[in-house]
């Protein structure tokens, strides 16, 4: 268990004004077994009211600015006691039929099933979970801006370069072609920058998570904010707006620990 | 027999009529949007009394159990639990939507409207040929019909006993009201250049319901808002839609739709506003799925089936496949991803290279496609030339969604223009016909 803060900064910056822009966030963490919120806050500028909703890949918050803007701040913060009681209980097998199916984003083509055959026949549970991340870890090479939102996990399996988005769709279609359920999961992570994205399997009857790209077991420094059956399920920001306008994104996450020596946390400190 | 000798002298206008009010269908061919008429034959097709009465039980039953498997489906999947559908038959689907997971439309209704197709065998057995559970066409073709047929020759339906089908619209009327959550109610079109937009317009103007497209509907602090001609904002309780899934909210579904609205679908899950039908309910009327729709039946109703599917194979179970090798020219194959008549191949017209390109085709993709016995419909007679000639047809019968499901008294009959084809489908060119049941 570890108290983290975190914040998430997403600006938008459009070429011409635009008007009735809708948006859906997918950037505050919810309450699970595994993960207490203690506090979440969003603030959308220009001023709108946000409504909080969820579903089953998590929170969500959206709302409509109907005035002409030129810009788009969203600004969330808050603070969430990580790995609680060793993972999410799972829902039962039969019930996960969505995360053992392939999806565009995570079907599997001729670079998918070369990957296969290099892992053991027969290997499964954590043996086979460990060859995937060791196979990963030893040819997948961590370039930003070599692939987009919509590369699939068969693109960047192909070219064995790419993001977390890229390392967590391959790892899930190598899973999911030996018929082992497992999940897509956005969040926040301690000393990163941007939002991360890792992948969910089943250990027990819980869902544990599994960081390809850095490696390593998901453990108390992650935030998790959605989950889902791939990178689809789980856009941080999605919009529609009137106006014929380009857009230039830019978006910050820091996650710190919040514990302080008589146990308060630093939100008010940290905050601008 | 009722005499429809009167009747059948009015045909030629009543097509005129029909074309005036535009009664068109539209469709893509070779990527070129085309309109053309739909013909009519006035010679209906007959039911009587009784055998609408079985046709009756067995559709109110159909529905009933699609509409528990949808709920099931997006809920807690007891039909997976006990093996009675496979898996991969459900979340594979393109009709599956993840975005319905736990969604809980109001009053639990996911079908409001079932566009039912059977047809009927020479020995006048009724088949289920296919359930249309997303936005089914076709109600108003029989319902203008009727209407131009009752003008044209009174006296046929004085005298015939023909139950009268105007009810459609307070039939609709009434599935609407039964799940408005609080506000008027609107049809929903993606707007004058879509193929049923004389559909979209004419049930508006029978149910009293608002045409709207969706630049006319805004989504506001979690309701959604009609906004009138005269600037006033007026909240929506009920939207018939008429555009599909992929189209109705670029922030849930396809981004790049520009008639949908944006998050309509979030106030519906919060149960703000009524969407009929239900978004999701593809992944029940999935050619794939058809083939379990018998076990549904005895699964969540524990009823023994009262209309029957036509024999259908999958390919996906390897004693179906054995027999769908052994006797594949008598067979037809329907690849399940495909809809309109489209995707269907006959064993017997196959080339033997084409025979053998699709059997290597269905071992490859064995869950892609299905396999029926040909039926041996019962042909209606249509008049070509002044002389009645036998044609192919089908039957789309509607069921409508209230505090019971209701199976409207009439229903489109569609009927292949080609005496060599068994498609009936308007897209390929076929007719239609009025349908009476009879009321005596």
């Amino acid at each position: 268990m570890r108290r983290l803060a975190f914040s998430f900064r997403l600006r938008l910056d459009f070429s011409a004004p635009v008007q009735k822009h809708h948006y859906t966030l997918r950037c505050l963490p919810t309450d699970a077994p595994h993960q207490r919120v203690l506090s979440a806050l969003l603030r959308v500028e220009p001023e709108s009211r946000a409504i909080t909703s969820a579903d089953a890949c998590g929170r969500f918050d959206f709302g409509c600015i109907v005035p002409a803007h030129t810009g788009f701040e969203a600004l969330a913060e808050g603070c969430v006691l990580s790995a609680l009681e060793g993972g999410e209980p799972a829902a039962p097998d039969w019930q996960l039929g969505p995360y053992r199916m392939f999806t565009p984003l995570t079907a599997p083509g001729p670079s998918i099933r070369r990957l296969n055959d290099e892992l053991a026949a027969g290997a499964q549970g954590d043996g086979l979970t460990d060859e995937i991340m060791e196979l990963l870890r030893r040819r997948f090479v961590y370039l930003p801006g070599s692939t987009h939102a919509l590369t699939t996990a068969e693109e960047a399996a192909a070219a064995m370069r790419g993001v977390c988005q890229d390392e967590s769709h391959i790892m899930i279609s190598l899973l999911r072609l030996r018929g082992v359920p497992c999940r897509y999961a956005v969040g926040y992570m301690l000393g990163e920058g941007s939002t991360h994205a890792w992948v969910e399997l089943l250990r027990a009857g819980r869902w544990i998570g599994l960081d390809p790209t850095n490696h390593r077991a998901v453990g108390d420094e992650y935030i998790r904010v959605s989950v889902g059956r791939d990178a689809g399920d789980c856009p941080v920001n999605r919009g529609v707006f009137f106006g014929g306008a380009s857009q230039a994104s830019e978006s910050a996450v820091r996650v710190w620990d919040a514990q302080t020596p008589d146990g308060s946390t630093e939100m008010g400190r940290e905050r601008k | 027999m009722p005499d429809t000798r009167e009747l059948t002298k009015h045909t030629e206008e009543i097509n005129e009529l029909l074309a005036r009010y535009g009664v068109k269908f539209g469709l893509y061919k070779h990527g070129v949007f085309k309109e053309q008429l739909f013909p009519f034959d006035a010679i209906p097709r007959v039911i009587s009394e009784e055998d609408f009465a079985g046709l009756e039980r067995g559709l109110k039953q159909r529905v009933m159990a699609l509409n528990c498997f949808i709920a099931d489906i997006y809920g807690e999947k007891k039909i997976i639990r006990d093996r009675v559908v496979p898996e991969e038959f459900v979340f594979d689907s393109p009709g599956y939507l993840a975005q319905c997971e736990g969604a809980k439309p109001p009053k639990g209704v996911w079908s409001h409207i079932s566009g039912i197709d059977l047809v009927q065998a020479k020995d006048g057995g009724w088949f289920i040929l296919e359930d249309n559970l997303r936005v089914p066409s076709g109600a108003s073709y029989p319902m203008i019909a009727r209407e131009l047929c009752r003008r044209a020759s009174p006296r046929t339906f004085q005298t015939n006993g023909v139950a009268d089908n105007r009810d459609y619209a307070a039939l609709l009327r009434s599935a609407m009201d039964h799940v408005n959550t609080g506000g008027c109610t609107v049809i929903l079109t993606p707007g004058r250049y879509n193929a049923a937009y004389f559909e979209h317009s004419y049930l508006a103007e029978k149910t009293g319901a608002h045409l709207v497209t969706g630049s006319e509907l805004t989504v506001e602090d979690g309701f959604l808002w009609f906004n009138g001609y005269d600037g006033r904002k007026e909240r929506v309780g009920t939207v018939y839609r008429r555009i599909s899934d992929d189209y109705l909210d670029p922030m849930s579904f396809r981004a790049d739709s520009l008639i949908g609205i944006p998050h309509i679908y979030e106030v519906f899950r919060q149960g703000n506003v009524a969407l009929m039908n239900a978004p999701g309910n593809g992944v029940a009327d999935d050619k794939g799925i058809y083939y379990f729709v018998p076990r549904m039946i005895r699964y969540y109703l524990g009823e023994e089936t009262v209309l029957h599917n036509a024999p259908t194979y999958l390919p996906y179970y390897e004693q179906d496949m054995q027999y769908v090798l052994d006797k594949f020219d008598s067979l037809v194959l329907k690849d399940v991803a495909e809809a309109g008549g489209y995707g269907v191949v006959f064993g017997s017209k196959m080339t033997k290279a084409q025979k053998e390109d699709f059997i290597a085709l269905l071992k490859k993709e064995p869950r892609r496609f299905i396999a029926q016995e040909v039926i041996d419909f019962r042909d209606l007679d249509i008049m070509q030339g002044g002389e009645p000639v036998p044609r192919k047809a089908d039957l789309r019968a509607f069921v409508l969604m209230g505090e019971e499901p209701m199976v409207w008294k009439s229903g489109l009959t569609r009927f292949s223009r080609n005496p060599d084809s068994f498609i009936v489908n308007s897209s390929q060119g076929g007719g239609f016909k009025d349908t009476w049941v009879l009321s005596h």
